[in-house]
């Protein structure tokens, strides 16, 4: 029994090892992903183009928009004479967004009124106008707060102090490219795994395996090994990228990661023996990674918060086995998070992959009928 | 313009091998051409040169005085091709298809009604014309296929190994549309690699690593082989022995079993000395026959490989007890309210070879699968060795090897890894892996292939390496699954000549086939036709039970068709009865 685990998990391995595809997708695609989900995927905004309809042209008008100009945000400040002008850059995505003074601005200002000034947003951009007006409205509040300190009639209350804990400046590439470390992983897993009984069954090997004494739990078990490598090697150099290529910071501990990447990747691996266990094709076991894989990503609070989800949403994220590891990637990432609160989200990963493997054995005995 | 294809000098080279290597031929209307040759002797880019959709490398090739290379829209719009896997849009009905083809050939699909309830007619296809492609039989998918090809009305039809895969009813049928077409003055080319249809074609190209070795009637190449075929009649023991020992002669040229007989082709000039000595020690008659156009076959291409088994030689033989080796009772498999097998039971004693056959569709597939493990029966029962497959899996799985049509080798595995994998799955030992792979290695002269892929060596070769893996663990059981499909006969000799070894020292063999050379090695013949068993019986006695006053003598093809048809009238009658 053993020689013939030997002897098959041998086979994967060289199935894997001899696909040059295989060995890429090992190698240059958590580089590439890496590279440009850290340089692109960005939720900060840059290069912004505004307009101004200033009807007021007083000191503090001026002095606004001079800050704005100055902003590292900001590429061009256009003036323009009236809202007509305003509109058609808008409708030409010349300008993201506008800012309208009204005629009384400065006086207010001056007078220690509380002034208005409105912001127009291209709703058709709705992500990156939000964020540039979140900027907007930073600088007029540090402004207001630098009125106030020096002048003692102001009596606008300073706004809120956010303080960010573990990135304290939102550095998004620290969030985002630890993540990339479990998605990767994932990808590949299930890649690997939800092709190869199909592509068996396609080539007519499977039926040879099938009559040889070999047991379904068997074949499950030399599928399992070789993805459980890859994803493992993936999802570790990815981390090894983030820290390294990209400076992320690492708090955590790295053998406590590591030690949970691996249940982490198991999981996966039984969700990819499930799909291929089904798929009579290929091209199938292609359509089921879409299936699964994209409502796993979306639920899974890789780029929405888990919490803010409804709560059959907030049950339904616990069978996905990217929401718990992605809480141990954070976790080790940006805090210390302590053994005991990885095991709590490690887990979830035992059941998922115990869950998924005994279906995908079961499925492919049963397939024998 | 004559219908008529000019070869001239024909050279198609790929990398530094020529696939075609100066072929001259002519291929005229109102004629059925045969191209025939072993696997890989270039017939497909023969084809595909022929339908423009290859260039040639040198020498040049004109299509009703078009040439190929300069004016290949005009070619493809009086060329019918139907490639080895045609085309067909398997979620598309047979009328869907139909109508994108005809789309396709930028018919006019309202004024093609006629046309379409015409090729409908012509392929028996009208009362399946709303059902999907994906769902026919393979004999149906190829009429299709055939229909959707004759659309443009071609006066050229190409047909690429048009029936691999095909059952004998449906083959004949093939066979009569291309003669009716042939009959309406279009010239059509059929390429093959089983000879009987070759032997019907009015003229042949035979080709072999790339060069024409013959051209011209049929006939003709068999009548240089007068006096040279012989049979061996009423033999005491065992025929299969006799065939061995008389391939092994130095007089003789190539041989085959022939139901109850062995027929023997002589050597150019050989005295029949020595065969009718094996006739007298097998106590049996040596009678002259009329030879075969694939006696002619294999002597053109050099003869037979010689009658020794080096596997079969290595095999200790399994002690003969006469015992039941597989069996079957009741055995039935439904899939929803189909019934792929109803109520199949039989019986293999050890040593024998029981030949499953059958039309495509028939259930013949299901069953065999139920008695090797790979599908689980609704009721009854199937055992192999004594053990039933659904109990004992793992115990019965280790006596039975297996061996599908497409020699299910693993491509990214060197030839020697998948040797070491087939070795390790069956739970060898160390010691005995190595010792197995070695010996197989050198049976079979793998040698100068371990480190190759299975997927790029020679055809004869992975079949083989297939062979070498399903024996591995010495199996008691063999079953083959269309071992032969698609091979050419000198690879397919090869072959029965390590089955019959085997079988020599005790191994039993079961095997499905639609090839009815391969019928005739068979100790016995199931034959099961619409989900049920309807003969089993020796192959001479079939023929015997399909034979009147019409056709005394039939061949085993004719036996089969008329086994089936005759069974089809009865069903058919009871059913309107019903």
């Amino acid at each position: 029994m053993l020689g013939r685990l030997f002897a098959s998990v041998l086979k994967e391995i060289i199935v894997f090892w001899r696909d040059p595809r295989a060995r890429a997708m090992l190698f240059v695609v958590p580089v590439v992903q890496v590279t440009v989900f850290g340089l692109a995927a960005t939720l900060e905004v840059h290069h912004v183009e505004l307009a101004v309809i200033n009807d007021d042209n007083g000191r503090w008008s001026r002095e606004l928009i001079a800050r704005v100009e100055a902003a590292g945000f900001v590429d061009r400040v256009t003036p323009v004479a009236d809202m007509a002008d305003f509109s058609a850059r808008l409708e030409r995505r010349q300008i993201l967004l506008g800012l309208q003074f009204p005629a009384d601005f400065s006086r207010d200002v001056a007078a220690g009124h509380p002034a208005k000034l409105q912001v127009i947003i291209d709703g058709r951009r709705s992500n990156a106008g939000q964020v540039a007006a979140s900027y907007l409205l930073a600088i007029a509040g540090e402004l207001g707060l630098e009125l106030a300190g020096t002048d003692p009639q102001f009596v606008e209350p300073p706004g809120a102090v956010v303080r960010h804990w573990f990135n304290p400046n939102l550095n998004y590439r620290w969030f985002m490219v630890p993540n990339l470390s479990a998605s990767l992983s994932m990808i590949i897993a299930l890649m690997i795994t939800a092709l190869s009984i199909a592509r068996e069954r396609e080539l007519g090997t499977f039926d040879q395996l099938l009559v040889s004494p070999s047991t379904p739990l068997e074949i499950i078990a030399s599928k399992t090994i070789p993805a459980l490598l890859a994803g493992g090697v993936v999802g570790l150099l990815t981390v090894a990228l983030a820290i390294f290529a990209f400076g992320a910071p690492f708090q955590g501990s790295f053998l406590l990661l590591a030690a949970a990447m691996f249940p982490f990747v198991f999981s996966v691996v039984g969700v990819g023996l499930v799909i291929s266990s089904i798929a009579r094709t290929q091209q199938q076991a292609v359509l089921g990674i879409f299936f699964v894989m994209i409502p796993i990503m979306l639920i899974s609070g890789f780029a929405t918060p888990v919490e803010n989800m409804p709560w059959w949403l907030q049950y339904l994220a616990a069978a996905s086995p990217l929401k718990h590891f992605l809480i141990v990637v954070q976790g080790s990432f940006l805090k210390s998070m302590p053994a005991i609160e990885v095991w709590h989200n490690v887990w979830p990963l035992l059941v998922i992959a115990a869950v998924t493997l005994t279906t995908a054995t079961f499925v492919v005995s049963r397939r024998l009928q | 313009m004559a219908i008529e294809i000019v070869i001239t000098d024909l050279v198609k080279r790929f990398g530094t091998s020529a696939a075609l290597d100066g072929v001259s031929a002519r291929i005229r209307g109102g004629l059925l051409t045969g191209i025939v040759g072993p696997d890989g002797a270039g017939k497909t880019t023969l084809m595909r040169t022929l339908a423009a959709l290859m260039l040639p490398s040198e020498g040049s090739v004109s299509v009703c005085g078009r040439d190929i290379v300069t004016e290949a829209a005009a070619i493809h719009n009086i060329t019918g091709y139907m490639p080895q896997r045609f085309g067909l849009y398997e979620d598309l009905t047979v009328m869907e298809n139909m109508r994108l083809y005809a789309d396709l050939r930028g018919l006019d699909t309202g004024s093609s009604g006629d046309l379409f309830t015409r090729l409908l007619g012509f392929t028996g296809l009208a009362p399946f014309a709303g059902r999907l492609a994906g769902a026919l039989s393979g004999g149906m998918k190829q009429k299709l296929g055939l229909a959707c090809a004759l659309m443009a009305q071609p006066q050229v039809l190409l047909l690429d190994e048009p029936s691999v895969g095909v059952d004998p009813v449906s083959r004949q049928d093939l066979w009569r549309m291309v003669q009716e077409l042939v009959a309406q003055g279009m010239a059509v080319v059929w390429s093959t690699a089983y000879l009987d249809e070759a032997e019907r074609c009015q003229d042949v190209l035979l080709l072999n690593q790339g060069r024409i070795v013959y051209s011209g009637a049929p006939a003709a190449l068999t009548a240089r082989l007068q006096g040279r075929s012989y049979l061996i009649r009423d033999l005491t023991g065992n025929r299969r022995q006799a065939l061995t020992e008389g391939l092994q002669l130095a007089s003789v040229r190539d041989g085959v079993i022939q139901g109850a007989a062995v027929r023997l082709v002589l050597k150019e000039g050989a005295p029949q000395d020595e065969i009718a000595a094996l006739a007298r020690r097998y106590r049996a008659q040596l009678l002259p026959t009329a030879p075969r156009f694939e006696d002619a076959f294999i002597d053109l291409l050099g003869g037979g490989p010689g009658g020794r088994s080096g596997i079969a030689e290595q095999m200790p033989a399994i002690p003969q007890r006469g015992e039941v080796m597989v069996r079957c009772r009741d055995l039935t498999k439904r899939f929803g309210d189909f019934t792929a097998t109803r109520d199949v039971s039989f019986e293999v004693t050890q040593g024998e070879i029981l030949g499953l056959l059958g039309p495509n569709g028939a259930g013949k597939s299901t069953t065999f699968k139920m008695l090797c493990g790979l599908l689980k029966p609704t009721s009854g029962t199937a055992e192999v060795v004594g053990l039933d497959l659904r109990r004992h899996a793992g115990r019965a799985k280790i006596q039975l090897g297996y061996m599908a049509q497409k020699f299910s080798l693993y491509g990214p595995l060197s030839v020697r890894q998948n040797l070491d994998f087939f070795a390790g799955v069956y739970g060898l030992t160390r010691a005995q892996r190595r010792e197995r792979v070695r010996e197989m290695i050198q049976i079979f002269e793998l040698t100068p292939l371990l480190d190759e892929s299975p997927d790029d060596i020679p055809l004869g070769f992975k079949q083989r390496l297939a062979l070498a893996c399903a024996l591995m663990h010495r199996p008691k059981v063999l079953f083959l699954d269309e071992p032969t499909s698609g091979v050419d006969p000198i690879t397919r000799r090869e072959f029965w000549t390590h089955i019959t070894g085997l079988v020599g020292k005790g191994v039993t063999v079961m095997v499905t086939t639609h090839f009815m050379e391969e019928a005739e090695y068979c100790d016995r013949v199931a034959l099961v036709n619409r989900a049920e068993l309807i003969a089993l019986d020796t192959p001479d006695a079939l023929k015997a039970m399909a034979a009147d006053e019409a056709l005394p003598d039939p061949t085993m093809e004719q036996a089969f068709i008329r086994l089936i048809e005759r069974q089809n009238a009865i069903a058919d009658a009871r059913e309107r009865a019903a």
